[in-house]
């Protein structure tokens, strides 16, 4: 993973108004004014962005602290902070500078400046003045209109001079009414943009990146020349490849090494397809993930032999190491550079905010077969929600190819479970067949590898069981825990105690207790994002079920047919003489579901629910 | 194993040039570190040389092979000035060196250990001098194959880089799955001028197996040393070597694994030694502090030595806290205060009981300090409910005492504490104050306690002290002011006294797919806390308390009536709006986890009583909504899932079905379901007798009985634990309730369409 994109760091706070149902209006920025300004730097840093920003916070309601983080790092300061409480100078407040220890990450360069800032009654107002530079244009890609509070009134104005070449990309803009204005002065071009009452950035779980809902700007800077010297920045996207590339020409992989131990793990192998899935394999089982973001190494993968004998490395590192393991054996691999599907962009734009991520190729007959090591329990040829349909800058000599990583269907994530049950008494006995493939595969093994070995059987069988104690299972066995190319299996007999309810000549049971998306109704008073489901989902339940001759079906539940552009639901049970079988299958096939289905989804969800509480009857002769 | 100590005491001496210049420090240290590890890594140990895990272990997450633990102190004493004056310093050097080799079985365990974080450097400064801390880390990995790969330990990153505070994260390479993991973190702290005891547990006991653990410690003659061991753990070995260093050793082999467990005490039930080391003083300081001598060795302490400490420290609050004329003023003016609300309730001070003006004293406490409004700590103020008190014993002592009421303060280990002979300081003690003679307690454990109520931790106390005060005059010497005699033995409440009644009434909506539940809630004793923190707002507790004290005004009103707080009436409003738009969600959230079902529709949801007064002690609140999920179509039949509306009951995991140790739970408790079925118009009831049952035994009660009277099913569940304690041979019948408990979650009843 890339150097993380400090503009976009501060949502990731938690602020009390995140979770809440109405926006907190209590603390607001009543005033921002932001300037960006280019200035000439050093022969060090040629040239810099000077940031000067003064947020006046004011109280609505009653008196309260908020805490004020401003990110920096190894190419940005924080030059000045200035603290004004009520208008007083002396407020003692001293802030903290430290490390940012964001989730995941095992070490960045990323540091935050904060500081609790007191509103001290009512109508109170506090002002917080911050002067920072950013270092190098590179790193200076976006500037976000939003906060985590509401902002009243908001200008942010960039200045650009003459001798520096940038463009400006806005983002969002439409939904939040912002006057914008281009005048020339003295010499610079000044881009002023005012927002009126920009509403808080709202966090919601399984939701898009801020990118794709709040306002913002890309600042795509081009070249400069400040003085006698040109500076290409990322004009095209040739200037960011060849950017990338000359990290890439650093890197110092030592070939010999690399060889031997590819050599150790494709001995015996003489298919490329066999030695590329072994090499993966290899470096998805010994390679641990672990995420670096600091300075340039945020950006230029890790030395394979480092890899190697670490036994770690971030994804860059990976990418890198299973790119040169691969070449070792005369197989055409490739590093390539992707953003995730949090990000909004595509290559279009050229930009260091573009992308977060790197994975390999392997170009099998011309086309690329996408490998992401990182993915620790994901099959071969299977590739990851997160990155499908993502655009690549594959590596590729002093060129580069672009290409999208293919979109998988929900069935690359099928999760199959047939069961043979027969009546005896008020259980159900019988024998069951459970497996999973693709991303539903990498969850369990993700799940169940995070428990300690001694735990995992009985872990296992309290998973399936859903912790219940009427849900007995014995002869548990388990299939291809080892082996993610192909589907995860287990297998169990089973006592289902109780799941028949006898009254009088009547028997009544209700065979799914899997019940898949039962619970996934949607608050609307709540959730204003769309909703992004991890990933492509399909689900197939079946259970056969004998039952005694002295029963037969006096009812049964009508079929449940649901389909929808983005999902499907169909369940049906059908009875032979002695043998109900019932089948409920839920597809969903796209993983954005946007607020105005959030209707139509819960109507859906509610007859799903209806159609898995519909009980069998069985009467007695 | 050869003596470390030489070694790493020069090392320490070096510290203090960490924080003057940071690349010749980094320097040193790195030098420092190599030494050290060279030092360990060639400890002559058997129990480090990797060996064969036996066939037992194998299946385990991780095996701990060797733990070893080294502890070095030294004392050094050198005159400094203080001004113009003479004055002697004592350095204290403690060097503390925790080794470990680990065989990592599984993904788990390698995940555990692949990153190791540490406080590689801290200074505190204060007016004795300023404390160092420098901690050194050592790693290597065993191969398989038998090869071993020392990882270079100071490649760490900083996650902290202050000038007094760095802290550090190691992430350890080439580890994988079958690997030895060699570890050690070594720590040594340079502490000036400071008397306290450092207190170490030496624990023998692990949810992995341990192989080989040992101890070793190696102390200057001049400290003291205490130690004793619990639940079984072997005898700490202390003899002096020939230059009177203190010397401590333990060894144990073959630790078996222990499962987490479910209601267990630990200080009572698993093995571990506890040891506490000080710097020795004179015999005169010694009795003043509860301090041993220079090299006095103290196996086992005294029990009453603990309690005579206890009460030198109450005396000294006595003496600053009561006797003194500022300490005493605090106590009269809630007398003051008490007795002006007994005016406003037409009532004498005077003339009421000593229990009647204990309450009144006590609910004046809480309105005047503990839920008093503060505009400057408006956050505080409003989130009153969730500070927890030490039970407040020795400020309730006081509060009875000025007002001339015969009380004591109760001491005594929590009942799952220390046993009290087996007590070694007074932080294994609780105080709580009482009135002698009728035995009734007064303490805060939260604001929503009431008068004469026993607390949870000290119920089923048998032997306790009970501690009062003499005049100062008639006793010298300011820290022996108590009288202390035999304390009472604190009886245990019932499961009826701690309890959570639930009184439902549900009804099939119209469409017949929910089930509308009209619920009135009612909780008892130590069942009530929890619930009350999350349900009862700052400002309903205010004004319920202002009422019970006939406080004429409300809050708003008396601000508003002052010419200072006038002003923020506003925000005060704004800020109270804001919390009871919060509270819906809060009696959703709580339905929620108490019914384990979605819970749409809140409605008409409202705290009935607070229960934070003796006189009115049940909490009791109502609420209206939906559940979905139990009602169940069968053609034009209904099946109600009639178990489920007990919520969540408590599962016991396969590993937890045999118990080899006692059951250790917080207090005897019941639950209760008074639930009233309306058979909707049209369908008749199938069932109801099923639903029947009685599980009845020493250790408690699972019984349901339903009926149908009319149009309405009426079902009665009782659970019962009847102890806060049953010994091991009891489990099998707790299991019997409990069980029954769960199974009665898969009940149904059928709605036959008529």
């Amino acid at each position: 993973m890339k150097r993380l994109f400090f503009t976009l760091l501060f949502p990731c706070i938690s602020f009390i108004s995140f979770g809440q149902v109405e926006e907190d209006n209590n603390v607001v920025i009543s005033q921002c004014v932001r300037s960006f300004t280019f200035v000439k730097g050093n022969p060090e840093h040629p040239v810099q962005i000077k940031e000067k920003s003064e947020r006046t916070y004011y109280c609505n309601n009653y008196r309260a602290n908020t805490t004020v983080v401003e990110f920096y790092s190894d190419v940005e300061t924080i030059d000045e902070v200035d603290i004004e409480v009520s208008g007083k100078k002396k407020h003692g407040i001293v802030p903290k500078y430290d490390y940012y220890n964001a989730e995941g990450i095992f070490y960045s360069d990323a540091r935050v400046c904060y500081f609790e800032l007191p509103l001290e009654k009512k109508g109170a107002f506090s002002q917080v003045n911050i002067n920072k530079t950013v270092l190098d244009p590179k790193y200076f890609t976006q500037i976000f209109f939003a906060d985590d509070k509401i902002m009243e009134d908001q200008k942010i104005s960039i200045s650009i001079p003459s001798w520096m070449e940038v463009e400006i990309k806005e983002h969002n803009l439409q939904a939040y009414n912002v006057v914008k204005s281009k005048r020339e002065e003295g010499g610079n071009t000044i881009y002023n943009y005012t927002l009126k009452n920009t509403p808080s950035l709202r966090k919601e779980r399984a939701a898009p990146g801020f990118s794709y809902y709040a306002p913002h700007i890309m600042v795509l800077c081009k070249s400069a020349k400040p003085q006698g010297e040109t500076f290409t920045y990322f004009k095209t996207l040739a200037d960011q490849y060849g950017w990338y590339r000359s990290l890439v020409k650093q890197i110092g992989n030592d070939e010999a090494l690399v060889k031997q131990k590819a050599n150790e793990i494709v001995g015996g192998l003489t298919n490329e397809e066999d030695k590329v899935k072994a090499i993966y394999r290899w470096v998805q089982d010994n390679i641990r993930y672990i995420a670096f973001e600091n300075g340039i190494a945020g950006f230029k993968p890790e030395k394979a032999q480092e890899v190697l004998k670490k036994k770690y490395g971030d994804c860059k590192g990976m990418a890198n190491l299973l790119t040169e393991m691969l070449r070792s054996q005369k197989i055409d691999a490739r590093r390539c550079w992707i953003g995730t599907r949090q990000i909004a962009y595509d290559y279009s734009t050229p930009s260091l905010s573009v992308d977060n991520h790197m994975i390999a190729a392997w170009i099998n007959q011309g086309k690329p077969v996408f490998l992401d090591a990182t993915e620790k329990y994901i099959g071969f040829g299977e590739v990851a929600e997160r990155i499908q349909g993502r655009q690549t800058l594959i590596e590729n000599e002093e060129q580069y190819l672009l290409q999208n990583v293919p979109v998988a269907t929900y069935e690359q994530n099928t999760a199959t479970e047939v069961r043979k049950l027969t009546v005896e008494g008020n259980s159900l006995k019988g024998h069951v067949i459970q497996s999973w493939k693709g991303e539903n595969k990498v969850w369990m093994l993700t799940q169940l590898f995070d428990i300690k070995q001694d735990k995992q059987e009985m872990a296992l069988r309290q998973f399936l069981a859903e912790g219940k104690t009427n849900f007995e299972i014995t002869n548990l066995s388990t299939a291809n825990l080892d082996n993610y190319n192909v589907d995860l299996k287990v297998e169990y007999d089973v006592v289902w105690k109780d799941a028949i309810s006898v009254f009088g000549k009547e028997t009544y049971l209700e065979i799914n207790n899997r019940r898949s998306l039962e619970a996934m109704m949607i608050d609307t008073s709540k959730r204003k994002l769309p909703y992004w489901f991890y990933f492509k989902e399909h689900q197939v339940f079946e259970t056969e079920l004998s039952y005694p001759g002295n029963l037969s079906p006096t009812h049964i539940p009508e079929k449940m047919t649901l389909v929808r552009p983005g999902y499907s639901f169909k369940g049906i049970i059908t009875n032979t003489p002695g043998k109900l079988v019932y089948r409920c299958e839920v597809i969903i096939n796209q993983t954005e579901l946007k607020q105005p289905q959030f209707e139509e989804w819960n109507n859906d969800i509610k007859q799903l629910n209806e159609f898995y509480n519909q009980q069998v009857v069985l009467t007695s002769k | 194993m050869k003596p470390i100590y030489h070694l790493i005491i020069v090392v320490t001496f070096l510290i203090p040039y960490l924080s003057i210049a940071q690349t010749k420090a980094e320097d040193t240290y790195r030098k420092e570190s190599e030494s050290l590890r060279k030092e360990i890594w060639g400890w002559d140990s058997k129990k480090f040389k990797a060996g064969e895990v036996s066939e037992t272990f194998k299946n385990q997450s991780k095996v701990i092979l060797a733990h070893h633990t080294e502890l070095v102190a030294e004392i050094k004493s050198k005159t400094v000035f203080l001004g113009p004056f003479p004055t002697r310093d004592k350095d204290q050097l403690i060097i503390e060196i925790v080794r470990e080799m680990i065989q990592l079985n599984d993904k788990s365990a390698v995940d555990e250990f692949s990153e190791l974080s540490f406080t590689k450097f801290q200074k505190s400064s204060g007016f004795s001098g300023s404390d160092l801390s420098t901690t050194y880390l050592g790693v290597r990995i065993l191969k398989p194959d038998g090869s071993i790969k020392e990882v270079n330990a100071d490649e760490v990153v900083l996650t902290k880089d202050e000038r007094n505070e760095k802290k550090a994260r190691l992430a350890v390479p080439d580890l994988q799955q079958g690997d030895i993991i060699d570890y050690f973190y070594a720590s040594s702290q340079k502490i000036s001028n400071n008397l306290s005891e450092k207190k170490y547990q030496i624990i023998l006991f692990d949810e992995a197996p341990i192989l080989n653990y040992t101890f070793h410690a190696s102390l200057e003659k001049k400290y003291a040393v205490e130690y004793r061991s619990y639940n079984g753990a072997p005898k700490l070995e202390v003899e002096k070597s020939d230059d009177n260093r203190i010397i401590i050793n333990i060894e144990k082999k073959n630790i078996p694994p222990i499962e987490s467990a479910l209601w267990v005490a630990p200080a009572q039930q698993l093995p571990f030694i506890r040891l506490n080391i000080s710097q020795g003083v004179s015999r005169y300081e010694g009795s003043r502090m509860g301090r041993g001598r220079p090299g006095e060795i103290t196996e086992n302490k005294d029990n009453e030595a603990v309690m005579k400490d206890k009460g030198k420290d109450l005396s000294s609050d006595y003496y600053y806290g009561y006797w003194m004329k500022d300490g005493k003023m605090q106590y009269d003016k809630i007398e003051i205060l008490a007795k002006q609300k007994a005016k406003q309730q037409g009532l004498d001070f005077k003339q009421m009981n000593d229990e009647d003006k204990l309450a009144l004293l006590f609910y004046t406490f809480r309105f005047n300090n503990l839920i008093n409004f503060d505009i400057n700590k408006l956050e505080r103020t409003l989130n009153s409910g969730y500070y927890n008190f030490n039970g407040l014993g020795f400020p309730m002592y006081c509060l009875a005492k000025a007002a001339k009421l015969e009380s004591a303060i109760l001491v005594a280990p929590p009942r799952s504490g220390f046993r009290i002979n087996e007590i070694m300081d007074e932080e294994d003690l609780s105080s709580y104050a009482y009135l002698p003679g009728s035995n009734k307690f007064f303490y805060f454990n939260s604001i929503f306690d009431s008068p004469f109520s026993v607390p949870d931790d000290f119920e089923g106390v048998k032997k306790s002290v009970s501690v009062t005060f003499r005049h100062p005059a008639m006793a010298a010497p300011i820290y022996n002011l108590t009288d202390q005699g035999d304390g009472i033995s604190v009886p245990v409440s019932t499961a009826d006294k701690n309890a959570h009644l639930e009184t439902l009434t549900l009804s099939i909506s119209p469409n017949l797919s929910n089930l509308n539940v009209k619920r009135k809630t009612v909780v008892k004793g130590f069942m009530k806390v929890d619930l009350q923190r999350r349900l009862i707002l700052y400002e309903d507790f205010y004004e319920y308390e202002r009422k019970a004290l006939k406080d004429e005004k409300s809050l708003i009103e008396t601000l508003g009536d002052d010419k200072k707080s006038k002003k923020y009436v506003d925000e005060v409003k704004n800020a109270f709006a804001e919390a009871r738009k919060m509270q819906k969600d809060h009696f959703e959230t709580e339905a929620k986890s108490w019914f384990n079902q979605e819970i749409t529709e809140m409605k008409n949801f409202k705290v009935d009583n607070l229960g934070v007064r003796h006189t009115a002690p049940d909490f009791v609140y109502s609420s209206e909504f939906n559940v979905g999920g139990l009602v169940k179509k069968a053609g034009n039949n209904i099946i109600l899932e009639i178990g489920k509306i007990l919520g969540e009951q408590l599962i016991i995991k396969e590993t937890q079905r045999k118990r080899e140790i006692d059951v250790h739970m917080p207090f005897a408790r019941s639950i209760e379901n008074e639930i009233v079925l309306n058979i909707p118009d049209g369908f008749t009831v199938e069932g109801v007798n099923e639903l029947n049952r009685d599980i009845n035994n020493e250790t408690g009660i699972f019984k349901v009985a339903a009926s149908v009277s009319g149009k309405t099913v009426i079902i009665k569940v009782k659970k019962h634990y009847l102890h806060n304690y049953e010994p091991k041979e009891n489990w099998e019948k707790m299991l019997a309730f409990l069980n029954a408990s769960n199974d009665w979650l898969g009940t149904k009843l059928l709605l036959k369409k008529l």
